[in-house]
């Protein structure tokens, strides 16, 4: 893959410290919901902070 | 939980909790880091100790139920061989696989920049988007298994990086019922929870390597310092994550670069990112044991700039008397006690050694005995005995 292809294949958010895939986008991809946002949020971002948890633990810790 | 052991537990934090908010305790708290010391006195090697988190663990359990320490790390070693196992890490020499059972995991550094894990013309990414630049980059270049970005994905990347993922899930679970042991069975107070390290560390010993960060600080200084800036909020971030939801115990940072330095790179690289992050776990009511490994006294000025109470300053090699003279008003100091003398000497001269550090810097509370580092192998248990029995026998007030 050329290094512009792999430039547009990129992620077009910054991940912020404690995350790696925004909430936001996982609305994005379900369009409309049903009930409240907040209460999937929770769960999404619950498991968000721990697993970037591994991607730094990485470098932190081992 | 027997109730004496739980009122063991209770006076123990107390003690420990009092002394690092630099006020005076009952008695001078043993808080020791027992690392390849442990895994000697239960009986292990260091294979058996990072491989089985279990026998590390109750190595660890038995130092404090035989000794009587007030607090103790819950596994020096702190890390689990099986995550590295798994993620096949490049920068990771291991007991039992690249090195002699005996001696102790090793990091390997790059030697230049063709080796280096993160390149040189990479810091626009990192400084870009950190957490991306890791998952993406440097992860599979130090991870033998994975696979860089944009290349196709295999079975063995994408089930490494879910072993690596239950690895660490398996490892906190193991640790929070080792802290629980430690209580239960050894009224043992866990000495720290959190981990942080300062942003240039971060560069020096993952990323670039220290060879490489040395030219990088000549030749690309405006790039370390935007990248220090940019690693500050996840370092923070992480060591909030980690942090004692209690806020009774310190978070620590490993300090391991900022003595190889001029002023000028100390101020400009080293300290800035780094006490921002200290206060800020302050403001959240996080202290933070400043573990500096080597000496660290050339900079007592700018450690002196930190909030009172924010830190509990740990000493190796540098004068402990000097480090209390600047920083004893504000900070509680712990360590100090040298590791050789713990190694070469006799019971009668750590005592000694003991005797002098307690008068000299420990009469108006705010001190913790511990030795200047992590206490390895070559320790003799008679020695240890010798600070940990002086302690309880001179250390009250």
């Amino acid at each position: 893959m050329s290094e512009s292809q792999a430039h547009d294949k990129r992620i077009k958010y910054r991940p912020k410290p404690g995350v790696l895939i925004p909430f936001e986008e996982k609305l994005k991809e379900y369009g409309s919901i049903t009930g409240d946002a907040d209460i999937i949020r929770k769960a999404w971002e619950d498991i968000e902070t721990y697993a970037t948890r591994f991607v730094w633990m990485c470098l932190t810790d081992i | 939980m027997t109730q004496a052991m739980e009122e063991l537990y209770q006076e123990r934090l107390a003690r420990y909790v009092t002394a690092m908010q630099n006020k005076k305790p009952d008695r001078v708290p043993l808080r020791i880091f027992a690392a390849e010391f442990a895994n000697k006195y239960y009986g292990i090697n260091n294979q058996e100790a990072i491989q089985d988190y279990n026998k590390a663990f109750a190595a660890v359990r038995k130092c404090a139920q035989d000794f009587g320490w007030d607090s103790v790390m819950t596994n020096m070693v702190a890390v689990w061989a099986g995550i590295v196992n798994q993620l096949g890490l490049e920068y990771y020499q291991i007991p039992g696989i690249h090195l002699p059972v005996e001696l102790g995991h090793q990091y390997v550094e790059p030697p230049d920049e063709e080796g280096a894990y993160m390149k040189a013309d990479e810091y626009d990414l990192l400084i870009e988007s950190p957490t991306e630049y890791l998952a993406s980059i440097w992860i599979p270049r130090v991870a033998r298994p994975i696979q860089a970005f944009g290349e196709p994905t295999t079975y063995e990347s994408n089930m490494t990086w879910l072993k690596g993922g239950i690895g660490m899930v398996m490892y906190d679970t193991a640790w929070g019922k080792a802290n629980e042991l430690l209580r239960k069975e050894c009224g043992c107070v866990p000495a720290i929870a959190g981990i942080l390290k300062a942003p240039f560390d971060i560069l020096a010993d993952k990323l670039r390597g220290f060879r490489q960060v040395c030219i990088d600080v000549r030749r690309r200084p405006d790039k370390v310092q935007k990248a220090c800036e940019a690693l500050m909020p996840h370092m923070l971030q992480n060591a909030l994550f980690t942090a004692d939801p209690d806020k009774q115990l310190p978070v620590t940072v490993w300090l391991h670069r900022g003595t190889y330095f001029s002023e000028e790179m100390y101020e400009r690289f080293f300290w800035p990112t780094f006490k921002a992050i200290i206060e800020e776990l302050w403001k959240q009511s996080f202290q933070t044991l400043w573990y500096g490994e080597g000496n660290w006294g050339r900079w007592l000025k700018y450690t002196a700039q930190l909030p009172e109470g924010s830190i509990i300053y740990h000493v190796d090699q540098e004068n402990i008397f000097e480090a209390h003279e600047v920083l004893g008003e504000k900070f509680c100091i712990s360590g100090g006690i040298p590791n050789d003398l713990l190694a070469m000497g006799t019971p009668d001269e750590v005592k000694a050694y003991c005797k002098k550090v307690i008068d000299g810097v420990a009469k108006d509370g705010g001190y913790i005995m511990d030795a200047s580092a992590i206490i390895q192998s070559d320790a003799k248990v008679e020695n240890i005995k010798a600070m940990t029995d002086f302690t309880l026998e001179y250390g009250g007030y």
